[in-house]
């Protein structure tokens, strides 16, 4: 077998979820094949891409990662993602080897029982195929996979639930603003501020990644490792052995006899198509490009696309955390900065019996230090001298960024369909129609933004700047979504296509259900769920 | 905060006598004429007629690579650089200012408070503008980091032990870092 071409699984993506599943299979003796759409590059060249980025473009989560011609991912201004609709699913996401835990914030909020049982317990949304039992081990997995520290007084975490095992590092330390924070919002609402539990060191390497020295830049990337990402993976897999095609765009899942995946054809940067032969096969190539490469493959024997003959549900149910910013502004200093840039959150909020009428809402105060957001604010000022040092001390300390996520329902209306326009490939580039819903909708006027107000009366606010509309927090979920049933669902507990035994499609792309927290963590648990199951289904074969 | 290429307000005030001689003249001018006046007043040999300008309009200690960036793109972009710069400095030494607060009201409307605006400007934010796609000097030095220094890392550079934030206070705005 030429370890360039077959292997006994193909993992499309070098993601978290792709690097989660390939290094439990090569640790079981598994051979893995990856194919990654991006290049491969170097915790060094992207720090420097930071440094040398403008001041007034540091606060942009993917503007140090050009993409390549042959791996376009949305860049701010472009029309890669052809966006339609009531409300926009402008998302940002990295096509490179590691995917896009380069930038993202590593906040790894648990899912509640709850959060799996919308339909049963409020007669919204879907329930899970499993419930919270069934996940929680894997999400302990998940936590000593990537390393993600969290308290360990149950009060501090989330859910409120017995653990059946500890963070394996405690939680870190908050930063001046979020102490205050914490002891303002508890004092005057009754509200619980809680340690994040974070994929970042925590006082203490781990997995080869020093301890985090607050470097205050784990978006857009962490200069020293300290957060999980996928460069720290793809080193220890290079080094297991694991074969990687970098610039390998996989443009069709081929299937076979029985409706089996027998290959997956890639291009190169050449234009030239290339195929790959395996016994299985993962496609976790991010929360749009899945749905994408799905729907591209269509053939004869599945011509809505592969993983798409039951359902019709590949691409539908796409999904987020809408979020609205506030900037407040306060007479005393709240100082935001050191630390991670997320490190505590209201995660409360998210639950209740409101969750028949309107979604749940998760508040967190953003630990970003201020000076690159307000300097040119104050520079307009016209001061100088004196009063231009205090005019920036007094902007970087008494302006804050407190931000509201909401939930989402599945909702098949909310699609991803295939454009007519191009990449420069000549592959088709994603459509998406998009509505937040009324669900959610609701929430932000009923509860979160009034909630929000009084947060920030009890914080001192002397103005509040609320944003029109809602941003996307780049959680790409449902594309791919999990069911019990083949005709309703695309994967099934498993993350098994439903129409494929020998296709895997984990991530956020199964989830049922949002919740309020970023997905990565869920990602990842099913991950490792799913790699027991092709574990095991590879052994049988 | 100091380095090998750092720039004290001493060096600069002391050096700016010289430095209005030298402002008119081009680079290999300026800096034999800004030899020569350092020699007889004991500034550094790095004093520049910019740098001597950036420190009348800073009350900071300045970097001297950054600044020689910012010289360039000065020179290159305010046709007027050469007079205006002799202009300001003239009037901050008529005013005997020791800080930009005493003489920056009075410089005129016009080509000279442009450059003086742009100069501070850069200073603080390390660019040549608020675009994205405006010239950048420097990041590390850009004073508006070292205004919050004593809370707020750089982004990137962070402090330098293991959680070594959770000894920090919310530190009152007052008073701000001397740097």
């Amino acid at each position: 077998m030429n370890k360039n071409t077959s292997a006994d699984v193909v993992i499309v993506g070098t993601g978290v979820v792709g690097l989660t599943i390939a290094e439990q299979l090569i640790d079981a003796g598994i051979s893995v094949l990856m194919l990654e759409a991006g290049p491969r590059v170097y915790r060094n060249e992207i720090v420097e891409n930071f440094r040398n980025m403008p001041l007034s473009n540091k606060g942009s989560a993917n503007s140090i990662y050009p993409p390549r011609d042959w791996a376009p991912h949305p860049m701010p201004g472009d029309d890669y993602l052809q966006l339609s609709g009531p409300d926009s699913y402008d998302q940002t996401y990295i096509r490179y080897a590691g995917g896009s835990t380069w930038h993202w914030a590593g906040t790894s909020w648990r899912l509640t029982p709850e959060d799996m049982r919308l339909q049963s317990l409020y007669g919204v949304g879907r329930d899970w195929a499993f419930g919270y039992d069934v996940l929680e081990p894997y999400y302990v997995r998940a936590e000593h996979a990537i390393g993600i520290c969290g308290p360990s007084d149950p009060e501090q975490q989330w859910p409120r639930l017995p653990r059946s095992a500890p963070y394996p590092m405690p939680a870190l330390p908050l930063s001046p603003g979020e102490e205050k924070f914490t002891e303002v919002v508890k004092a005057q609402l009754g509200l619980a501020n809680i340690h994040v539990s974070q994929a970042r060191n925590s006082g203490m390497p781990y997995h080869g990644r020093p301890a985090c020295c607050a470097n205050n830049n784990c978006v857009p990337v962490c200069p020293i490792g300290a957060k999980y990402d996928g460069e720290t993976a793809l080193l220890r897999l290079e080094r297991k052995g694991v074969k990687i095609l970098y610039d390998a765009v996989a443009c069709k899942i081929e299937s076979g006899e029985g409706n089996r995946i027998t290959a997956v054809h890639y291009m190169d940067p050449n234009k030239q198509t290339h195929r790959v032969t395996g016994g299985h096969f993962v496609a976790a190539c991010n929360g749009l490009e899945t749905p994408k490469l799905l729907l591209m493959s269509a053939d004869e024997r599945n011509p809505n696309g592969i993983a798409n003959n039951s359902s019709d549900q590949v691409g539908r149910n796409m999904m987020d955390h809408p979020q609205k910013g506030f900037t407040i502004t306060t007479t005393e200093p709240y100082w935001t900065g050191a630390g991670p840039v997320v490190n505590s959150g209201i995660m409360e909020t998210s639950q209740g019996d409101f969750r028949s009428r309107h979604a749940g809402a998760y508040f967190r105060l953003n630990n970003f230090g201020r000076n690159r957001f307000v300097t040119f604010n104050a520079l307009k000022t016209g001061k100088v001298g004196r009063a231009l040092d205090e005019e920036i001390r007094r902007e970087a300390g008494c302006t804050t960024n407190v931000v509201i996520a909401f939930e989402t329902l599945a909702n098949p209306e909310n699609r991803l369909t295939l454009s007519d326009k191009k990449d420069w490939l000549g592959l088709a580039k994603p459509a998406i129609h998009y509505d937040v819903g009324d669900y959610t909708r609701r929430s932000a006027d009923e509860y979160g933004v009034p909630l929000l107000h009084k947060i920030a009366k009890a914080m001192g606010a002397v103005k509040i700047q609320e944003p029109k509309g809602f941003a996307q927090s780049k959680h790409i979920m449902g594309g791919t979504i999990m069911g019990n049933d083949a005709s309703t669902s695309v994967v099934d507990a498993d993350c098994r296509s439903h129409d494929h035994a020998n296709l895997f499609i984990p991530g956020g792309g199964a989830m049922a259900s949002t919740a309020c927290g970023n997905s990565t963590i869920t990602m990842v648990a099913l991950a490792i769920k799913a790699a027991d199951a092709l574990q095991a289904q590879v052994r049988k074969a | 905060m100091s380095s090998p290429d750092s720039f004290s307000r001493r060096q600069a005030l002391l050096g700016a006598a010289a430095a209005v001689l030298t402002a008119y003249a081009g680079p290999l001018q300026s800096s034999a004429l800004a030899s020569a006046g350092t020699a007889a007043s004991g500034a550094s040999a790095a004093t520049s007629p910019f740098m001597s300008l950036s420190q009348m309009l800073v009350n900071h200690g300045l970097n001297a690579a950054a600044g020689a960036k910012m010289e360039a793109y000065a020179r290159a972009q305010f046709a007027d650089f050469a007079d205006s710069s002799a202009a300001i400095l003239q009037l901050a030494q008529e005013r005997k200012a020791t800080a930009v607060e005493d003489f920056y009201d009075d410089i005129p409307e016009g080509p000279q408070r442009k450059l003086a605006q742009w100069i501070i400007f850069a200073w603080y934010s390390g660019m040549a503008g608020a675009g994205k796609n405006d010239a950048m000097f420097t990041y590390e030095h850009a004073l508006t980091f070292q205004v919050t220094r004593d809370v707020v890392p750089i982004p990137s550079y962070g402090f330098t032990a293991p959680n070594a934030w959770q000894q920090l206070d919310n530190a009152p705005l007052q008073p701000i870092p001397e740097f």
